[in-house]
């Protein structure tokens, strides 16, 4: 019995296995198609990460990462301490929380009044205008804004032109107007896109459903507050609690080109910083180890994100 | 009857909201546009005459010098292949290299289907940040290498996940269909699967292209001089008020017949050129990209 009964575990076990070679031997072509993207995945992502052991090293170019002396926590000693990174992180949050403040209901209300729009050949211009500037590069608006906003760029001229200035004023240089032209520069750049979604939510409501409010004398505002944010909220709030998680990831191509020296003390961001202290400076190991803390809280914004996601809503992205 | 006509004159009466939303919807319209058209009307003014300032709706002294001059200059045109080079070769590559991970993934039965998941997933949670990133890139001998355009942008998770979403609703008869007639998974895979995606294969390269020829800080980190693409040549422009003396001390340039005739080129009308040959190709392809927009933004939202 005892024995029968291992033979029979055996048997299984042997069963198993060759059903397992089977099902490679099947599957042999699908696993060699997924091969190159393992390789990328493996090289391009996961191998950084075992680079960033040298924000605990002293990390020495010359000698490469294994033979460069330990640093311990020197590195993060020296965050804590370190006057522009506190600004950095400063300046990353408040401005990501404008950003979400002015930015987040900019596309609902769009999308909204777009629907309520009755001709339909000028909806979809609308709509096709408002998404293009989402697909123009920040190379492109950064130079744009710097020639529009300059003494003699086209705002100055029409503003003196209409009375409304006496001299040219200075956008990019001056503190508050340079975190405004941010926040205006994003939204311009974002709302037509960021849009869609809610556009394809309330284009889903059953006609009817307005139909019905009109004929029970709804007036618009009725059907806007009972029809279509009801059913648009679920969106939002996906959409809310995954973009702050994006709190600490300001955008950098915007700073990067927008930046200037009058500005720097709101303009510098973490990733900016980052920058500056790997490239500008050569300091690749503290360099390292401002990039991983923003990357850490990064990562532990999403998975709070997720996880109230999924709480809140029911839907989580992965 | 009556009820309908109704509805129909309740629902195309125009009221006053009517028209103050149809205003608000011409002042958005107008704000996303005009940057581009400024841009195009700089481009076609004389560049000396630009310099007065004050070029809003419309040019002053109509010249197409400009085109012409970008089009005779060779840092441009070197600059022009190398976008094309990359937003071609790179475009394609990540889309078959995901397209065929998405593909495998899409099977229920795949082995190890899970652990490839969290194993594509992970990269998204954390990265190693820019700088180890750029001692890799050093490392295997991309830098100042044309393929670091190609390789770092080879696989992308988030359009992994659309396309593999949209091969798991094919129907399992038509692979079936190509195996009884002894097709492998690769027969399959390019004959079958990749024509009937067409739809959502195309969208993704078309988002790939843009984003390909958009980039410029990977020019700026690995590329160097001679890799320089059009978008970082206008980052260069931008931040070097020097660059029309440096094109003339080049002297390549001097001796072109439009200068003969006093045609003098500043940075406001070079930028402005290399601006709107940069924004052509997107403004040609991208009322194509709409499809995509819906599941790319809930997938993309994640990463801010």
């Amino acid at each position: 019995m005892n024995i029968g009964h291992r033979n029979a575990v055996r048997a299984l076990a042997h069963k198993k296995q060759h059903t397992f070679i089977r099902a490679f031997i099947s599957q042999k072509y699908l696993l060699l198609m997924m091969v190159p993207g393992i390789v990328w995945l493996a090289v391009i992502c996961y191998a950084p990460l075992g680079g960033i052991i040298i924000a605990f090293k002293n990390y020495n170019p010359g000698i490469g990462i294994w033979n460069s002396p330990w640093a311990g926590l020197r590195y993060f000693r020296e965050l804590a301490a370190d006057k522009y990174f506190h600004l950095a992180v400063r300046n990353t949050l408040v401005i990501s929380v404008l950003k979400l403040a002015v930015g987040f209901p900019v596309p609902i209300i769009f999308a909204i009044l777009l629907n309520e729009v009755k001709v339909l050949g000028f909806k979809r211009t609308v709509q096709t205008a408002s998404y293009m500037p989402y697909f123009l590069s920040w190379a492109f608006v950064a130079s744009f804004l710097i020639t529009f906003l300059s003494d003699r760029g086209a705002l100055n001229t029409a503003l003196i032109k209409f009375g409304l200035i006496e001299k040219p004023l200075t956008y990019l240089g001056d503190k508050l107007r340079f975190i405004l032209v941010i926040l205006l520069s994003d939204v311009w750049k974002g709302f037509g896109y960021g849009s869609i979604i809610y556009l394809a939510v309330i284009t889903s409501i059953d006609p009817q459903l307005y139909e019905a409010a009109i004929i029970d004398g709804a007036t618009r505002w009725q059907r806007i507050s009972y029809i279509t944010l009801p059913t648009l909220k679920p969106t939002v709030v996906i959409l809310l609690i995954l973009s702050i998680s994006g709190i600490v990831n300001a955008n950098f191509e915007q700073f990067f080109l927008l930046q200037n020296n009058l500005v720097m003390d709101w303009a510098r961001v973490i990733n900016v910083y980052t920058y500056e202290i790997g490239f500008q400076k050569g300091r690749f190991s503290y360099g390292t180890a401002v990039g991983l803390f923003m990357s850490l809280s990064s990562m532990i914004l999403l998975v709070l994100a997720n996880a109230i996601s999924r709480r809140t809503t029911g839907e989580s992205i992965y | 009857m009556l009820m309908n006509k109704y509805k129909r004159h309740m629902l195309n009466r125009w009221t006053v909201f009517d028209y103050v939303n149809t205003g608000i919807m011409v002042m958005i319209t107008f704000v996303t546009v005009y940057p581009l058209w400024n841009v195009f009307m700089i481009s076609l003014n004389d560049p000396t005459n630009t310099l007065i300032g004050g070029i809003t709706f419309w040019f002053r002294k109509f010249t197409l010098d400009n085109f012409r001059f970008f089009f005779k200059e060779p840092t441009f045109l070197k600059a022009l292949s190398v976008s094309i080079a990359r937003t071609v070769i790179g475009g394609m590559c990540s889309v078959l290299v995901t397209a065929m991970f998405a593909y495998s993934m899409s099977k229920r039965n795949l082995l190890f289907r899970k652990i490839f998941a969290a194993y594509m997933i992970i990269p998204l949670y954390i990265s190693g940040g820019l700088i180890p990133t750029f001692l890799l890139i050093k490392s295997i001998g991309l830098y100042q290498n044309f393929f670091v355009y190609v390789v770092l942008y080879l696989f992308s998770t988030f359009n992994c996940i659309v396309m593999m979403t949209y091969f798991k609703g094919i129907p399992a008869e038509l692979e079936e269909s190509v195996k009884i007639d002894g097709g492998n998974d690769l027969t399959v895979f390019f004959r079958i699967i990749i024509p009937i995606s067409m739809p959502v294969v195309a969208t993704i390269a078309l988002f790939n292209a843009v984003f390909q020829w958009n980039s410029w800080f990977d020019t700026i980190l690995y590329g160097g001089r001679e890799l320089m693409t059009l978008q970082a040549k206008l980052v260069e422009i931008m931040r070097n008020i020097d660059i029309v003396r440096q094109l003339e001390s080049q002297g390549s340039i001097t001796g072109l017949e439009m200068f003969k005739r006093g045609y003098k080129p500043t940075v406001e009308s070079v930028k402005a050129t290399a601006m709107i040959v940069s924004a052509v190709p997107i403004m040609m392809v991208y009322p194509f990209l709409q499809k995509y927009f819906v599941k790319g933004i809930m997938i993309g939202s994640l990463k801010g």
